[in-house]
């Protein structure tokens, strides 16, 4: 369990850090579900309910899918992933 | 271009992510509604399709999904034997949705990029489940609610004074207003709601008369049209934004004031009114360009009437609804 949390706030830190390519941070980001996923389960052992862990796991699975269509569309109009070549907006 | 079939589909959902996070049990329902919200945004950003959209749309898309995960996992941590950072891992997550100062710099890159609808779902609609949320779980007792609501009215007022386009003019209102609105939950939700409605119409009109005029800087209001009345009607529809009386963005103003005072949150209410003057100086500032070339012959541009449904939402706004019975 402690290894879990370890690894979820690993990865919630590599998910935030400056990176060059978007492909790593969405790789991060299905890290982190993972570990949440994880502790979902472990906890839903110890409490009643456990159908939510299903469908977590399904929302998890779109969202990376949402992820990697939005890095295509970015590779269509950029040329590629770099974080970089975002500099079309500037605040 | 709304009604086509994909788009259509998104706004089902965004409508049934509401209805998801309204009518949830827990927390972890809820949470399914607020991923189903930001899933069925996205493709609305995406409506565009240019180079600026699609870095708006990744933007968006990273703060969701880390927002998400803190929630997730404040909610998961109301169980572990650490349960008083649950709620502010919980806040952290939810302030991070709403674009609440200090976490609202994703909120004007993306302003920027989208199209008038975008802007507008973006800043009333896709709040909504955030702030529902809000009203669950926090309060203005824990200290991290009273940062979030003083740096919202704070940074929405001081940093909408340096900017020149009405996009981010109107974002940084939007902030100001989070701050307001994220106050007004916590006395309780029907006072919520009010002001979320009130909001909602005031910015409406707002955004109505800039996608009519075609308008997204300063520079361009003094083309506006040289009616005097369509400038009349920006003038009226921005001040009500702003909460002046008598316009109807006053009233719940007034009533969060009220609340807030009889509450004994001197403070709050105090930046409350100061940040307020603040904000109708920048929308006064952004009239004064509208109004100042009166006195010059240029050719005269074609200047339309406005449509039905303009002329209804700011009758609204600026007058509570009275000309409604006679328009």
């Amino acid at each position: 369990m402690v290894l879990l949390m370890g690894s979820m706030l690993i990865f919630l830190f590599s998910f935030i850090s400056k990176r060059k390519h978007l492909l790593a941070t969405l790789l991060s980001l299905e890290g982190l579900m993972l570990m949440i996923f994880g502790v979902l389960f472990w906890v839903s052992s110890m409490v009643s309910f456990s159908n939510f862990v299903l469908i977590f796991l399904t929302l998890t699975a779109c969202e990376g899918a949402l992820g990697l269509s939005l890095l295509v569309s970015l590779v269509r109009t950029h040329g590629g992933d770099n974080f970089n070549s975002l500099n079309a907006l500037q605040c | 271009m709304w009604l086509s079939p994909s788009l259509l589909l998104m706004i089902i959902s965004i409508v049934t992510s509401i209805c998801l996070v309204i009518s949830s049990p827990s927390l972890f329902i809820s949470w399914i509604g607020l991923e189903l919200n930001t899933l069925a945004f996205l493709p609305l950003l995406l409506s565009k399709k240019s180079k600026l959209a699609s870095e708006a749309s990744i933007k968006y898309f990273l703060t969701q999904t880390l927002a998400s995960v803190l929630i997730l996992v404040g909610g998961l941590w109301f169980l572990a034997p650490w349960g008083g950072l649950a709620t502010l891992t919980l806040l952290l997550g939810l302030s991070i949705k709403l674009g609440a100062a200090p976490f609202h710099s994703w909120v004007l890159s993306i302003a920027e990029a989208s199209g008038w609808v975008p802007l507008f779902a973006l800043l009333t609609i896709q709040k909504i489940n955030p702030l529902l949320m809000l009203w669950m779980f926090c309060h203005l007792s824990m200290p991290f609610f009273y940062v979030v609501v003083l740096s919202s009215l704070i940074m929405g007022g001081l940093a909408g004074l340096t900017q020149t386009s009405v996009r981010s003019i109107l974002t940084f209102s939007s902030i100001n207003h989070v701050g307001w609105l994220m106050t007004a939950l916590s006395f309780s939700l029907s006072v919520g709601a009010y002001y979320f409605l009130i909001y909602l119409t005031t910015l409406l009109c707002s955004i109505l008369i800039f996608h009519m005029f075609n308008v997204s800087h300063i520079n361009q209001l003094p083309l506006l049209s040289f009616k005097p009345s369509n400038q009349m009607l920006l003038f009226f529809a921005l001040l009500s934004l702003g909460g002046l009386p008598p316009f109807l963005g006053f009233l719940p103003k007034w009533m969060i004031l009220q609340l807030t005072v009889s509450y004994s949150l001197l403070l709050v209410g105090g930046v409350m009114i100061s940040m307020s003057l603040v904000v109708l100086f920048f929308y006064l500032r952004l009239m004064f360009s509208a109004f100042m070339m009166g006195g010059v012959n240029l050719t005269t541009l074609s200047s339309d009437p406005l449509p039905f449904s303009c002329l209804l939402c700011c009758s609204l706004s600026i007058t509570g609804g009275y000309p409604d019975y006679f328009l």
